[in-house]
């Protein structure tokens, strides 16, 4: 379920609040322990509820109808007041007339106040996104946020629809406009190890019925299982603009080993062995000519990454998928 | 750990981290750095990889917050690299000096920060 990007009440980056409610209604949510908890990822992990004591919590959703196999991811399980299985985007219509119905006029005012003060801090956070953006705009390697900026200037007279993401990127939602519950199919239980690009294809495949402009973006690391996937989108000719988020290593490793040599004392100068992609750079645009699809890259210069999405996107419209190598600052 | 649920840790720590760095004065007693030896410590120890090269920010198991021209003042700054909030790891003296620290400090302050975003088109989309 998707709210609309820039509406005033869309809080998304202000998880404190989570303390503030005395009912969570979660509708088709992936990950709910995740969000109502605190997690510290230390020697000894530690978590907490960030929920206050007495909140209730309602989910509204299909997943628990998803039901099917011995080997499913549901992540951490969560505890909850009420669960109702249904379909959230069907019921939310009549949810929303019955919230309504039980307003009176005191607390239409009340929810008036609250929203002017969330909506002048949604305004802060919007504002506060592009100023953020702008640190390193001309350096290279390209920063996450000038990459996700470039591609939405292109995009965004499309009816787009983005179906894959690299881990921890959020530039998309914090800079563009989403409006529709199709422009967003959220994350995967686990990233960085093969799922985005096949699975960006899938989605790819069932915007290309309606005439959507489907867009990923995905990591080099995620990328380097299964590439294979550009010969399916060739053969089947299915359109789709494959953004590679190319920071030349499996990142989150490099990262999280990082945080354990740390941890131990240990020196961290050499965590890149085993986890980065280079010696030799994998040139992913004749990877992806190879494979029968559009290939771009490697973007290295920023001034250079306009062209390289027109010329893509155009391959995309035509009806082929395309793969624009930016390669990038790790996030 | 799933990413969602990564996000949300994140913002704690930078939540637990902002508020203080707005109301902290600059440090008047910053010890003197190697702005050149930092970045090259910032680039070899891995701080880029979660901070971004240009000290833009970035993400782990959640937000890593923007260090270019921090306001942070240095002993705060180096109490976050000693004893992190939340998922940060925690850099001893046997992997960073304090004279690492400093320098580290003296290069991310020298680095320019943000700009206008009124200046760049594509940001007011």
């Amino acid at each position: 379920m998707n709210f609309p990007s820039r509406h005033p009440l869309n809080q998304s980056f202000r998880r404190s609040l989570i303390g503030q409610a005395d009912v969570i209604l979660a509708i088709e949510m992936n990950d709910l322990w995740g969000t109502v908890n605190s997690f510290s990822d230390r020697i000894v992990r530690r978590s907490r509820p960030m929920t206050r004591p007495g909140a209730k919590i309602i989910t509204l959703g299909v997943r628990d109808l998803y039901l099917k196999a011995n080997y499913q991811d549901f992540g951490r399980w969560q505890d909850v007041d009420l669960d109702i299985a249904g379909d959230g985007e069907a019921s939310l219509p009549a949810l929303t007339e019955a919230v309504k119905r039980l307003i009176d006029k005191g607390r239409k005012d009340a929810y008036a106040e609250r929203g002017k003060k969330l909506a002048a801090a949604h305004l802060a956070i919007g504002e506060r996104a592009k100023i953020d953006a702008t640190i390193g705009w001309d350096s290279t390697p390209i920063t996450t946020a000038r990459m996700c900026a470039e591609v939405y200037d292109q995009i965004k007279e499309e009816d787009w629809s983005v179906v894959g993401t690299a881990i921890g990127l959020t530039w998309p939602h914090r800079l563009w406009d989403f409006k529709k519950p199709r422009q967003w199919n959220g994350v995967s239980g686990g990233g960085g190890v093969g799922y985005n690009l096949p699975a960006s294809l899938g989605a790819a495949l069932a915007n290309k019925k309606h005439g959507r402009f489907t867009v990923a973006f995905g990591g080099d690391g995620d990328f380097m299982f299964n590439p294979g996937t550009l010969w399916t989108a060739a053969h089947h000719k299915i359109p789709m603009l494959y953004i590679l988020h190319n920071n030349r290593a499996y990142h989150q490793e490099y990262m999280y080993l990082t945080t354990m040599a740390a941890r131990h004392g240990r020196s961290v100068d050499r965590m890149d062995i085993g986890t980065t992609i280079k010696d030799p750079n994998v040139d992913f645009a004749t990877l992806a000519r190879g494979m029968g699809v559009h290939g771009e890259g490697p973007i290295t210069d920023p001034s250079k990454l306009a062209p390289a999405l027109a010329r893509a996107i155009a391959a995309a419209k035509s009806g082929e998928a395309a793969v624009v190598d930016v390669v990038t600052d790790p996030r | 750990m799933n990413s969602l649920h990564s996000i949300a840790v994140a913002a704690l720590a930078v939540a637990a981290l902002c508020p203080g760095a707005a109301s902290l004065a600059p440090a008047q007693d910053a010890p003197q750095g190697d702005a050149a030896n930092g970045k090259h410590i910032y680039l070899t120890e891995a701080c880029f990889t979660c901070h971004g090269r240009s000290g833009q920010g970035g993400a782990y198991q959640g937000p890593a917050p923007s260090l270019a021209h921090t306001a942070l003042p240095f002993e705060a700054f180096k109490e976050e690299i000693r004893n992190p909030v939340d998922n940060m790891p925690a850099y001893s003296d046997a992997v960073l000096s304090d004279k690492d620290i400093a320098d580290i400090y003296a290069f991310v302050e020298s680095l320019p920060g943000p700009r206008s975003p009124k200046d760049i088109s594509i940001l007011n989309d």
